[in-house]
């Protein structure tokens, strides 16, 4: 009886097998396949392929007309992320876009084509290049870094007396680890002096702030999930001393930080399209990029009830003002 | 339309360690153990760090291993000390061995791209043989497996593992025999997520990262794996020991190979899931039309 199962099992298989063998359409001689690997379906990286999906399209690549393009998403699972990989470069395509670290990293180990990778917040920690000032012959992409100078320079427009600038984040998160670095760099430069208060859970915002507000003249929040996590303490600190509270995403700003500059992620997409595009037409050797579409959010409310007037130019350049503090 | 076999069969030889890990730990010694979903990504985590501080290899996979071995062995003295629930004793340590890989990266995710692996050695091989199957990989992955699986079932085999195989299947008969039962747990448990921890560190040399998040769902993973292998491997030629390893390891590959060919098909994000298991439904329902009980009590 058991061989039954086996012969089931081994007919199902091949059934399986045989029809994606017929599936696989034979593309007509010269025509060129875009591979992109995502790990997950949620809002940001839906917005990311979709622009890029659609950049593409402006560019005259479209699927089934003059090109082939094979999507795979590993579903949040991270097994399944080396298993796309090996099956996309099996495919041979011309270019593979990888989007998010951990996806960009497994085409990386076994790609044979160019890569251009998509919404890496930090590609040189991540191992993809060595410098975003060097273009590499086989990589390029584009980082969702938040742009910190431009943060930086947007705190000294709002409030342009502020000197000392105190900095919410924990030091376990990745991107808040990349973002100190980056803060780090570009204080002096902008004219602020750094005060840094890191938090280790949730629970320590409140009272690490209530600390900073006694030293600084406004704080900023880095993109960081245990402080975004606690940012209703940190308004409460920020509202109680009258302290101007920053954040670097437009979460925050909707949850009663005032201002912040925020790294779009449509256009994360659209330049990342704009890379691939360049790849397709045999260009080699681009040095990847920070994402430049700079999205200017406020928080009217917010800044009524910290005590800030916010400059009218400013509140002209703005991407999205809210009106209210979501609690 | 080979290249998913090619596929399923390297994820399926890697994670093999992970799932004979789960499936010891279940049928050997009775203990439902969670702990896997740890103890996988702290092992890849501690691999990772000691290459990129410069330590070789050999160092870094040892230490990687032993440090599993501390997250299962903390399970069982979790259980037998305080008399907590099985599932719940692996639970805390799954949130303890969380925090400890990223305490230990110090960032949700490492890059080993330019590091050495074990696969360089095979890398000659893939590219030449078979132009679309690494044979070289298959090779040295399979050789690991079989001296590995020769190890455990010598181990099993001397006087301490048959106690420890007692220890499981029967607790009251064993402590009869005066057999330290909670020392058999801790041991056993110790053991089995060494092994997934050497999983993890597979995985990350294979995929050339390591990253917080690679543990989640190795449980239903390594689950369906262990349940696929039961059904498709005839038990009655083996000892119960060895027929719960090779299950253990022929599931994982057919598992993996599964979800390479739903790969292949190019499923949206949400229906990959459901591909693969309905494709695990399929293989357990041909065994269960022919006998409805569970193999662990058909052997006893």
């Amino acid at each position: 009886m058991k061989k039954w199962s086996v012969v089931a099992f081994a007919i199902v298989a091949i059934a399986v097998a045989a029809f994606f063998a017929l599936r696989v359409n034979n593309t007509p001689e010269g025509t060129k396949v875009i591979a992109i690997a995502n790990l997950m379906s949620h809002p940001i990286l839906d917005t990311v392929q979709e622009n890029l999906l659609a950049e593409l399209r402006r560019e005259g690549y479209e699927d089934g007309k003059n090109v082939r393009i094979i999507l795979r998403n590993a579903s949040g699972q991270m097994q399944v992320v080396p298993s796309i990989a090996n099956e996309l470069v099996a495919q041979n395509p011309d270019v593979i876009i990888a989007v998010t670290t951990p996806v960009s990293q497994a085409i990386k180990k076994v790609a044979k084509c160019p890569v251009v990778f998509g919404a890496v917040t930090d590609p040189i920690g991540a191992g993809l290049i060595t410098s975003f000032d060097r273009g590499e012959e086989m990589i390029t992409g584009t980082s969702d870094a938040v742009p910190y100078d431009e943060q930086l320079r947007l705190i000294r427009r709002i409030t342009p007396n502020a000197k000392r600038l105190g900095v919410l984040f924990n030091p376990g998160e990745a991107a808040s680890q990349y973002g100190i670095k980056q803060l780090r760099k570009y204080a002096p430069e902008i004219g602020f002096t750094l005060v840094e208060g890191p938090v280790s859970s949730t629970g320590d915002v409140y009272p690490v702030a209530q600390e900073l507000s006694s030293k600084v003249d406004a704080i900023l929040i880095s993109t960081d999930n245990t402080v975004a996590a606690g940012i209703a303490a940190a308004v409460k600190v920020a509202v109680e001393y009258k302290i101007p509270l920053y954040a670097c995403d437009s979460g925050s700003i909707e949850k009663g930080a005032l201002a912040a500059v925020s790294a779009g992620y449509a256009q994360v997409g659209i330049d990342t399209g704009k890379l691939a595009v360049r790849v397709l037409k045999g260009e080699r050797g681009i040095p990847a990029i920070t994402a430049k579409g700079s999205e200017l959010y406020l928080n009217k409310k917010a800044a009524e009830m910290m005590g800030v007037i916010i400059p009218g130019e400013v509140v002209q350049d703005a991407t999205k003002v809210y009106d209210e503090i979501k609690e | 339309m080979l290249v998913p076999l090619d596929i399923g069969l390297v994820m399926g030889l890697l994670l093999a360690w992970a799932v004979v890990a789960l499936a010891l730990a279940f049928r050997l010694l009775d203990f439902p153990d969670l702990t896997v979903e740890g103890s996988l990504p702290l092992g890849a985590a501690v691999f990772a760090i000691l290459m990129k501080s410069g330590f070789s290899m050999p160092v870094a996979i040892g230490f990687a291993v032993l440090s599993g071995g501390a997250a299962g062995a903390l399970t069982g003295f979790i259980h037998v000390r305080f008399k907590l629930n099985k599932f719940l004793s692996g639970i805390i340590v799954i949130a303890i061995a969380y925090s400890l890989s990223l305490r230990i990266m110090g960032a949700s995710n490492i890059g080993l791209l330019q590091a050495s692996s074990l696969f360089d050695i095979v890398e000659p091989l893939n590219n030449s043989v078979i132009s679309r199957f690494h044979l070289g990989t298959i090779v040295l992955l399979v050789a690991m497996l079989v001296a590995g699986s020769l190890l455990i079932l010598l181990g099993l085999s001397t006087r301490r593992g048959v106690r420890l195989r007692v220890a499981g299947s029967n607790p009251d008969y064993a402590r009869a025999l005066g057999i330290n039962v909670p020392m058999n747990v801790v041991t056993g448990l110790a053991i089995t997520n060494a092994l997934a921890a050497f999983s993890g560190v597979l995985l990350s040399m294979h995929q050339g990262f390591a990253d917080i998040s690679m543990g989640q769902g190795v449980l239903i993973l390594a689950l369906a794996a262990m349940t696929i292998g039961e059904r498709l491997l005839p038990e009655k030629h083996l000892p119960f020991h060895a027929f719960v390893l090779c299950a253990a390891i022929l599931g994982s590959i057919a598992y993996q190979v599964l979800v390479a060919y739903a790969v292949r098909a190019g499923l949206a994000a949400t229906d990959l899931k459901l591909a693969t298991a309905v494709m695990v439904l399929l293989v357990v329902a041909f065994r269960v039309s022919r006998n409805g009980d569970l193999l662990a009590e058909a052997h006893q």
